[in-house]
């Protein structure tokens, strides 16, 4: 082996997980909800499996007036509540000594200088070469101000000079086509995009990133991957929850806009890609970018046909009432923001000719569960299909994305016994009970990624403003209707009746989950 | 990595008694035999994902062992089938049980696997390879995990057999009788592995993956600019048991860095002494036995040379499941890690996981075998 002082052969091939190298993560919007919740429980649990690098420090920065101390005790607060491990006295004091705080407002340049002054402190305290991660967890609306100046303050270095500065950008990147770009252009007016990680944690979730495994990783899945096999695909993504204290944002985005123009699109990109030929991230991208550009546009009149949009009534929820959206605390009581919005789509190209994705999310549905399931075409209507009026169930291979990550195949059997009688019988795979170890949080992975450069599981500019040109036709539609009023199905049901016509008239049945 | 998770253990099947021809049979009852103590909605559900023949030489390693399998197919589910050869015991007998090993998983009921202990004592021990043989689980990985006070190539035949049946073997130097021998026949042994595609694991080294990390982050170039390439010294503490594993971290050092070992060991009391070449310099390296405590390394202390002024980085251990780090001659604060869960059971969950040959610890090992053999000729 031959000495190389830029690279370390201590580190190389030491682990299987991504190398995640020394820097500081500047978390902007550091004392809201997210980063309660999810970032620091899941930069704890990385310290606690001991894959953060040896030098790093998180600093929060937003309007609170929190101390260093108070920051600590916030963040405790949310790790005992919400880690997937138990907080552990015996560690907390070393992981706490790496917490800070700076207060500030995110359009004022002063906030800016104090930031950059406190990393001038914290930075050499551990050891760390200036190596930085920004994590915007604001509003679409303050990003090109955070970005201008966080470059201004000169506090971002150019992609490939000295040490790395990398952003870390929330979804929904926009809340149209017109907005996503000009977010996307403010970014890059300061970053390149190889700095630009937008962050979906559903691609972080095992169960997505073990579908290209399952897909490309067996030879028995992807000769059936296609139209000749494949009768449809439903993706669904269920929300228990009502618009709790989101309903300003809420308000302002729908389900369209929070999920389906993100999270399902890049489900769908998973489920539908061509083998990509290497697992470099720009190959991945450009292989689920080719499912965005083959999406039939749906335009006009057949946004009536194909999508169907409704809110959440009154109803129940485990037992109790609860109210109907635009009875929620800071809903427009005529509110025309969908809750639940179901879509039927079409890949054009020769892979997906004439399958149908039906597409569905919704809020205060019976339970969260989200997956992706490959309906496969029934078996000729001879031998055991032949009986009209008891048609054989078909083979359906379903991936839980959430709860109980893991994936099942239904198959017909004989029941034991003289007579042939054939039963549907689910074969099933759970992460947990077959691994047995608990699953990282997607927001560990992806943190992971970003202090290690590597983009596969982040989406590319392309992607955001394909996916957003593609929802715009349907926004557009909207808008053009006028509409004042919006079905309702109840909560705690699986969506309204206009959802199941639309599938039922393609004699089609959604998924019970 | 992620550590077990301990969930609440539901119930075990108690361990019954049968016939060898009747084991697998046995085993299929047990699934269909209501347990009188779950609710009647409890779910059992045989998981399994690979074989695990676990030997070892007497009832004290296996009654451990057994406390162990527990967490073990928590972590990884296994048919377990655990194999007591004595051979220093008369008369000549073999005789099995099965039972099963059971967790709740959520809401699912519960995730059992199937644990078969054989034990044979004189002569019938050459019974136990064609007994497990008949259990395995056909298209499962196969892992034989040794458990001896010597290397596992020096098992002889009932190894070589065992072996045979496995994909990977897994054992640990900590502990070994005599290192030197033990490391070289490890050696010769690891490199016609290779050629039969078994992989080898030793537990020993797996322990120093945390070491391995946060001597490799600190002596980082973006932490540490040139440290790497100037190092001229390291000191390695060790405790009782802990030489091969000091020999295998050494070995670790030299082979990711480019030295060669140069000359023979020299020995002053309890420290060891060594000589690499680098590519523009000479590193010295010493080994010193800290007798009480801590069996394994204790602490590894890397010294380096830039422009006159010299470094220290040293990695320490600070008590269970803690590693303290600091430097002298760098202006930066000291630094306590915790060090993930290193129990036995832990690591060998971990490893029934991992089915990837590990090219480090060959290279490593290459090493190591070169400096208990300068050891032994000194």
């Amino acid at each position: 082996m031959i000495e190389s002082p830029s690279s370390n052969p201590l580190l190389t091939g030491a682990s299987t997980v991504p190398s995640a190298q020394p820097c500081t993560l500047v978390i902007f919007g550091g004392s809201g909800d997210l980063s309660r919740r999810k970032l620091l429980p899941a930069v704890y649990n990385l310290a606690l499996d001991g894959v953060l690098p040896t030098n790093f420090a998180v600093v929060g920065f937003a309007k609170n007036d929190f101390s260093d101390e108070a920051y600590r005790s916030f963040a405790r607060d949310g790790i005992a509540h919400f880690s997937r491990r138990p907080l552990d006295e015996a560690h907390w004091p070393e992981f706490e000594r790496s917490l800070f705080f700076v207060p500030g407002s995110f359009d004022d340049p002063a906030c800016y200088e104090a930031l950059k002054r406190r990393l001038a402190e914290v930075e050499p305290q551990f050891g760390i070469p200036g190596n930085r991660v920004f994590y915007l967890s604001i509003p679409p609306s303050l990003i090109g101000t955070c970005v201008e100046h966080l470059h201004k303050a000169g506090l971002i270095n150019p992609e490939g000079r000295g040490p790395f500065s990398r952003i870390i950008v929330e979804k929904p990147v926009g809340r149209d086509l017109t907005s996503a770009r000009q977010i996307n252009a403010k970014i890059l007016d300061v970053f390149d995009e190889k700095q630009v990680y937008r962050i979906d944690h559903y691609l972080g979730k095992e169960t997505v990133q073990s579908l290209l495994v399952v897909r490309f990783g067996n030879s028995i899945f992807e000769p059936l991957w296609n139209q000749k096999y494949i009768d449809h695909v439903q993706i669904t993504v269920a929300e228990e929850e009502g618009v709790g204290t989101r309903a300003g944002y809420y308000e302002e985005a729908g389900a369209l806009r929070d999920m389906v123009q993100n999270h399902i699109l890049q489900l769908l990109c998973v489920t539908a890609m061509e083998p990509p030929w290497s697992m470099e991230a720009d190959v991945v991208r450009d292989h689920k970018l080719g499912v965005l550009n083959c999406l039939r546009p749906i335009t006009g009149r057949d946004v009536d046909k194909s999508v169907v949009r409704a809110q959440y009534g009154p109803g129940f929820h485990n037992g109790e009432g609860v109210p109907g959206y635009r009875r929620e605390i800071g809903v427009d009581p005529n509110s025309t923001t969908e809750t639940y919005v179901a879509l039927k789509l079409f890949v054009d190209n020769w892979r997906w000719a004439g399958v149908p994705f039906y597409i569905r999310t919704g809020k205060r549905m019976p339970k969260r569960a989200s997956e992706i399931a490959v309906q496969f075409k029934a078996v000729p209507e001879i031998l055991f299909n032949a009986n009209p009026s008891t048609p054989l169930e078909p083979n359906v291979l379903a991936l839980r994305i959430q709860p109980d990550e893991g994936l099942s195949l239904k198959i017909a059997t004989k029941r034991p016994g003289p007579k042939l009688r054939i039963w549907p019988v689910r074969m099933d795979f759970r992460y947990d009970t077959t691994y047995g170890d608990q699953t990282p949080e997607a927001y560990e992975r992806l943190l992971l990624d970003v202090m290690a450069g590597d983009a596969t599981l982040f989406m590319r500019r392309d992607a955001v403003e394909i996916s957003w040109k593609w929802i715009q036709n349907i926004l557009d539609a909207w808008d053009h209707s006028g509409t004042r009023w919006l079905p309702e199905y109840p909560a705690g049901t699986w969506g309204p009746v206009e959802a199941d016509r639309m599938i039922q008239s393609d004699d089609r049945e959604w998924r019970t989950l | 990595m992620s550590s077990i998770p301990l969930g609440p253990k539901e119930i075990t099947l108690p361990s019954q008694p049968v016939d060898l021809a009747a084991i697998e049979h046995a085993l299929s009852k047990l699934w269909k035999q209501p347990d009188p103590q779950a609710p009647e909605h409890a779910l059992l559900t045989r998981a399994c994902m690979s074989n695990l023949i676990v030997f070892c030489t007497n009832q004290d390693q296996a009654d451990l062992i057994t406390q162990e399998l527990d967490e073990i197919v928590l972590f990884h589910p296994s048919r377990v089938l655990l194999l007591i050869g004595d051979t220093h015991k008369s008369p000549p007998r073999i005789e099995a049980f099965v039972s099963a090993l059971c967790h709740l998983a959520g809401n699912h009921g519960q995730v059992c696997s199937e644990h078969v202990t054989i034990s044979a004592t004189g002569n019938a021990v050459q019974r136990l390879p064609s007994t497990a043989r008949s259990l395995l689980i056909g298209d499962l990985p196969t892992s034989l995990w040794w458990v001896s006070h010597e290397a596992p190539s020096l098992g002889g035949d009932l190894f070589s057999e065992l072996e045979e049946m496995a994909d990977q073997v897994v054992y640990s130097s900590l502990g070994w009788t005599e290192p030197a021998r033990d490391i070289i026949a490890t050696a010769r042994w690891a490199v016609e592995a290779e050629a039969t595609d078994t992989l080898i694991a030793d537990l020993a080294w797996r322990r120093l993956k945390p070491w391995r990390s946060l001597i490799g982050q600190s002596l980082d170039p973006a932490a540490v600019p040139r440290a790497l390439e100037t190092i001229t010294e390291v000191a390695i503490e060790y405790g009782q048991r802990g030489l091969p594993q000091t020999w295998l971290l050494l070995g670790w050092l030299a082979s990711r860095l480019g030295w060669q070992p140069i000359g023979v060991a020299h020995r002053r009391g309890d420290e060891w002494r060594w000589t690499f070449q680098a590519l523009d310099r000479t590193v010295e390296a010493r080994t010193r036995l800290i007798p009480d405590g801590d069996p394994e390394v204790r602490s590894v202390a890397v010294s380096w040379k830039v422009e006159k002024a010299t470094a220290t980085m040293t990695v320490a251990s600070h008590g269970p499941g803690k590693l303290g780090m600091c430097y002298q001659g760098v202006d930066a604060q000291p630094r306590l890690l915790v060090a993930p869960n290193q129990s036995r059971a832990t690591l060998i969950g971990l490893r029934l996981k991992n089915r990837e040959r590990d090219p480090i610890f060959d290279t490593a090992l290459q090493v190591a075998r070169h400096l208990a053999e300068s050891s032994s000729s000194a």
